[in-house]
């Protein structure tokens, strides 16, 4: 067999006549017209996107891996309150732990005192920094969406008792539609 | 680039181009900042609320006082291990019960809607749950209030029978 000359080679038999294969061909510039359009198209929807998820508030509640909030549809939007975490194991207030869930559950009495003192605490802090303005009273309960209505209750009681009557319960939005004037709390 | 910037050149003629290029470099550069900030911002989970007065027979065990308002609608959702039972006036409008393990709130949506045409003027709602009811239920029913701009919302526990 013939010893070749190396070098590009056609695949197929009418590509024999291309130029890019032929070297005597039509000579290119050495600048390349690249096509911006479908970029700039990308880039504006992807924009557009983002922004329609873009949330000027930020992330207000740390969801942790064992909560799973229940959904609505109806919701509003949430405001920075306390969060009293309730997950299958443990009852926290932002971050420090209040309990057990299971413990907290068994036990008959309604009042859950370690989770009170910690709100009165916190609303004396409170007080103390927004001084000559009236108490909200606002609190957020993040529970997953499982446990029973039993240690919510019991969680809504200790709130009451350290002066913190409006209720949030955070929700996941089930792609449905702001509330008009959703209920006032307290 | 195709992003050229200025007028093409059209040899020695003399007369300006009409094709003209539009600089695209600072409006990709526009652009992928944008989407830069816009994906280090987002928050892929959209929490919500869903806000609720407290109840006074929840601060206290003692047994409360009822206002001698005999006008008063009192519309009563009661969430039972068997269903659910819509109340007006402390009377028992209807029981719904459960279909095998779900709750029916399809007709819960019917009746409450039916309530809401009945009073147009009443805006409250007491959700009622018994000890063991998941928590989910409970704001299903809230959220079928809220619906039906039941949005005087609150909540009241009840011991299982």
């Amino acid at each position: 067999m013939a010893i070749k000359k190396p070098g590009k080679r056609p695949f197929a038999p009418w590509l024999q006549e291309n130029d890019v294969l032929n070297k005597g061909g039509k000579k290119h510039g050495g600048v390349a017209d690249l096509l911006l359009t479908p970029l700039i198209d990308m880039f504006v929807i992807l924009v557009v996107f983002l922004i329609m998820n873009f949330s000027a508030t930020g992330e207000l509640v740390n969801i942790s891996k064992d909560i799973q909030l229940p959904k609505a549809k109806v919701t509003s939007m949430l405001e920075r309150a306390p969060v009293i975490q309730i997950s299958p194991s443990t009852i926290a207030i932002e971050g420090f732990k209040v309990g057990d869930t299971e413990d907290i559950g068994k036990d008959p009495d309604l009042r859950v005192p370690g989770l009170t003192e910690k709100l009165q605490e916190m609303r004396k802090v409170d007080e103390m920094m927004h001084p000559g303005l009236p108490f909200k009273g606002q609190i957020v309960i993040n529970a997953h969406k499982d446990i029973d209505f039993k240690i919510v209750r019991k969680v809504m009681m200790a709130s009451a008792e350290a002066g913190y009557t409006a209720i949030n319960y955070a929700v996941l939005t089930a792609g449905g539609k702001k509330a008009e004037g959703a209920a006032e709390g307290g | 680039m195709a992003g050229g910037g200025a007028p093409v050149p059209e040899g020695g003629s003399g007369k300006k181009s009409v094709d003209f290029q539009l600089n695209m470099v600072p409006f990709i550069d526009l652009l992928s900042v944008l989407i830069s900030f816009l994906l280090m911002t987002s928050v892929w989970t959209q929490v919500a609320k869903i806000d609720v007065k407290q109840s006074p027979n929840q601060i206290s065990d003692e047994p409360q006082q009822e206002k001698p308002d005999e006008q008063k609608l009192n519309l009563t959702v009661l969430i039972k291990s068997t269903g659910y039972s819509v109340m007006a006036k402390s009377a028992v409008v209807k029981d719904i019960e459960k279909k095998g393990d779900a709750y029916d709130s399809t007709v819960l949506s019917e009746v409450l809607k039916q309530q809401r045409d009945l009073n147009p003027s009443n805006e409250e709602l007491i959700v009622t749950c018994e000890d063991k009811i998941p928590y989910q239920e409970m704001i299903t029913v809230m959220d079928i209030a809220l619906e039906y701009k039941l949005t005087g919302i609150s909540v009241q526990g009840v011991d299982a029978p």
